[in-house]
């Protein structure tokens, strides 16, 4: 008996030495350059294509390291970049979206002397999207695109509608004329979406609430964001002017307007251009209504920063100062994937855009844009939003107490 | 008979003997064993190692995980059984429990009676019965996500139940998943839907294996069909509906895709289940011991059930044909 115990004994820690041998951040590969995992979100084959030559180029150009994209889909990433940091199986390079860097800033190397060290000038960038992809006064990450919450809007329906195209500054009393003399023969102006950052920036701009304050802090009771969201909710009750809302589905609101059944639909510019393509009608884009007290809306981007783990941090942030340079970002700008961090580079990706009026909404957008903070706690208040918002939208309960459900489930 | 009988003795004879004599009969056929059975744990070490490692081992680390706070990026805290108690006191927790229960009691009994309803239907004297178990199996062999994205065209407003009843009667049915009151239903409908198949098919199989003479003695006795499948098919094919209401009830327990596709757990927490519990607070709260704590929650419950059903089986299931 002794003999198995120990004939299994050593099969184990065999195997364990096995399971401890996986998973490093960084080494050399064979011709002696520093080998380096890129964690990305890849929407796609020609995303992927797009990432790769970044990723080839900033490579061959700094001539010592070798990137490898490691891509996942933008719903899984999160939850798989969470439990890489946590397992110490981390790329050095990691994705962040500027809403979610208070998640994941625990596994992430702060950047700011490595910012003093190489002289790199942030004012190029958006100063939005700096305050963004910070928390607790440290910058996580340097950003490679940016963008205000807008309207996008079916030309072809406000047409046949005989409704005047809407210009950008426009309000909530316009939005609402219009609206209901869009929504005929079983078409509506508007679907509504529970996603937290676009029903977020609906309500400010429509009067200025925010569950999420300028500190990062979370007060879902707050009464102006319910008058808002109750604003939204008799957009479909009373006014009529859009259809209720079928259970939890984060795209409803911009499959109905591409499907052709809603002439609205509250969107980033990350996702134009992909729109305009699928879209068989003309698109056009036009900043959020804008009702008393508010006139805002809340701006996102992401960016690329170095994880804890990086056994090669400053070669790390020569290939973030590179991915993020002027060439990378005005080649990803001209290709129509990012509307670039940087402001020098933002008139490619609109030129390449070829959507009237796209240049006059991004300018009143962006001076009335502010950071969408992020806080540990984004996360829930999202599932909680996609869970109850319904209630509120459907009819069903007031908006306050909507509210008030969502605010006694969130850790205070 | 001889050999028993002389061996007896021997061994009450050494039985008998003095201690040493004792320990020196066992040590003999035991050494003999133990060569005898060299390769059988060598065998089963593979097996048994990946047991140790992939299910003993997360059983019991997530046992001890239950009692800390355990977030998924910086340190853990002990904190004892207090994971459990904020389970207990929470409301939502209990909402999520209760509609556990609900889609279990709901889902169970309909499961079974449409599964056995076909199986007893596709009878060998039903024309193209093959083809036909083929057609009903297979919602429970294509991905849950095609069958929740179709299922959805189905429920929406505007969608095909909706437009149907509004061509023919001129009402409009009710927004299924975006109601509060008709949520839960909507995703019992279409679980039976999807899960009905595997247990048909089981029943179905048990059904064909019942011995043909008792039925035909029965015919003669008098028995009409509906006689022959109460008091004899049905009772013959019971170790079956056992198992299947055993299987069924355990993953009914664990019900996740359906709400999490369908619903996200709402409108308010109206379909939030255990395990779509336990996946928020462990992947987007990254709240892991919380989660832990829920799954032995669940694990308990499960058990609990499962024990009460084996012991009432006794009762109903006969094993002797």
């Amino acid at each position: 008996m002794r003999k198995e115990a120990l004939v299994a004994g050593a099969l184990a820690l065999g195997l364990v030495g096995l399971t401890g041998c996986g998973g490093s951040s960084s080494g050399s590969t064979s011709d002696g350059k520093t080998a380096m995992t890129w964690a990305m979100w890849v929407g796609g084959t020609e995303d992927q294509k797009n990432w790769e030559k970044v990723a080839d180029e900033v490579s061959n150009t700094l001539g010592d390291v070798k990137i490898t994209l490691q891509g996942s889909t933008f719903q899984d990433y999160f939850t798989k970049m969470s439990t890489q940091l946590s397992s110490n199986t981390a790329p050095c390079l990691v994705a962040v979206q500027s809403l979610r860097t208070a998640q994941l800033k625990d596994g992430m190397l702060p950047l700011d002397d490595l910012v003093k060290k190489n002289n790199l000038d942030l004012g190029a960038f958006d100063p939005s999207m700096i305050k963004g992809l910070s928390a607790d006064n440290n910058l996580y990450a340097l950003p490679y695109d940016v963008g205000p919450v807008m309207m996008f809007y079916n030309k072809d329906m406000f047409d046949a509608a005989g409704v005047p195209v809407p210009k950008a500054g426009w309000t909530s009393d316009e939005f609402v004329a219009a609206a209901k003399k869009l929504s005929t023969n079983g078409k509506h102006a508007i679907a509504p979406t529970t996603s937290d950052l676009f029903i977020e920036s609906q309500i400010i701009a429509y009067n200025g609430g925010r569950v999420l304050k300028e500190d990062g802090t979370i007060d879902a009771g707050d009464s102006t964001f319910a008058q808002g969201l109750q604003w939204v909710s008799d957009l479909t009750n009373k006014e009529k002017v859009s259809p209720q809302l079928p259970g939890g589905d984060a795209s409803f609101s911009s499959n109905e307007f591409l499907a052709g059944n809603t002439a609205m639909s509250i969107d980033g510019p990350w996702s134009l251009l992909d729109v305009k393509a699928k879209a068989k009608f003309k698109v056009g884009v036009t900043t959020l209504p804008a009702g008393q007290g508010g006139g805002k809306t809340f701006s996102a981007g992401s960016g690329w920063g170095i994880s804890k783990q990086c056994a090669t941090p400053d070669k790390a942030f020569a290939a973030l100062k590179e991915m993020t340079g002027e060439k990378v970002l005005g080649e990803l700008a001209s290709a129509g994937r990012a509307l670039a961090a940087r402001t020098a580079q933002q008139a490619k990706w609109i030129d390449n855009a070829g959507i009237p009026g796209v240049a006059e909404t991004l300018k009143t957008a962006e001076a009335t844009a502010v950071p969408m903070p992020s806080n540990t706690n984004s996360d829930q208040l999202g599932q909680l939003f996609n869970q109850y918002l319904v209630k509120s939208i459907n009819g069903q309960q007031n908006a306050a107490d909507v509210m008030k459900d969502i605010a006694a489930q969130l850790p205070r | 008979m001889t050999l028993l009988k002389s061996a007896k003795p021997a061994l009450a004879e050494a039985a008998a003997g003095a201690g040493t004599a004792v320990g020196k009969a066992k040590a003999e056929p035991d050494a003999q064993l133990g060569r005898r059975t060299m390769w059988g744990p060598a065998f089963a070490l593979p097996h048994g190692l990946g047991l140790a490692f992939f299910t003993l081992l997360p059983i019991v680390v997530s046992l001890v995980i239950s009692l800390f706070n355990w977030p998924l990026l910086g340190t853990p805290k002990f904190l004892g059984f207090e994971n459990y108690l904020r389970l207990f006191n929470d409301p939502i927790f209990g909402q999520v429990v209760r509609n556990t229960v609900l889609f279990v009691i709901l889902y169970v009994p309909l499961n079974l009676v449409v599964s056995l309803g076909l199986a007893a239907w596709l009878t060998p004297r039903i024309k193209g019965r093959h083809i036909f178990r083929v057609i009903f199996f297979i919602p429970s062999i294509t991905p849950v996500v095609a069958n929740v994205v179709v299922w959805r065209m189905l429920y929406q407003p505007g969608g095909f139940i909706d437009g149907t009843l509004q061509s023919a009667t001129g009402v409009s049915a009710p927004n299924f998943l975006g109601d509060e009151h008709w949520a839960m239903m909507a995703i019992v409908v279409m679980s039976v839907w999807q899960g009905f198949g595997y247990n048909m098919l089981v029943f179905s199989a048990a059904l064909d294996a019942v011995p043909e003479n008792l039925t035909e003695a029965a015919a003669i006795d008098g028995a009409n069909a509906w006689t022959i499948f109460w008091r004899i098919k049905l009772k013959l094919i019971s170790p079956s509906i056992f198992f299947g209401t055993m299987m069924t009830l355990i993953t009914s327990f664990q019900v996740f895709a359906q709400p999490f596709i369908l619903t996200k757990g709402g409108p308010g927490s109206a379909t939030s289940t255990i395990v779509l519990y336990i996946y928020n607070q462990g992947f987007q709260f990254h709240q892991l011991g919380l989660a832990s704590a829920a799954a032995w929650i669940l694990f308990v419950i499960i058990l609990g059930v499962t024990a009460v059903q084996f012991l009432g089986q006794r009762k109903w299931v006969h094993y002797d044909a």
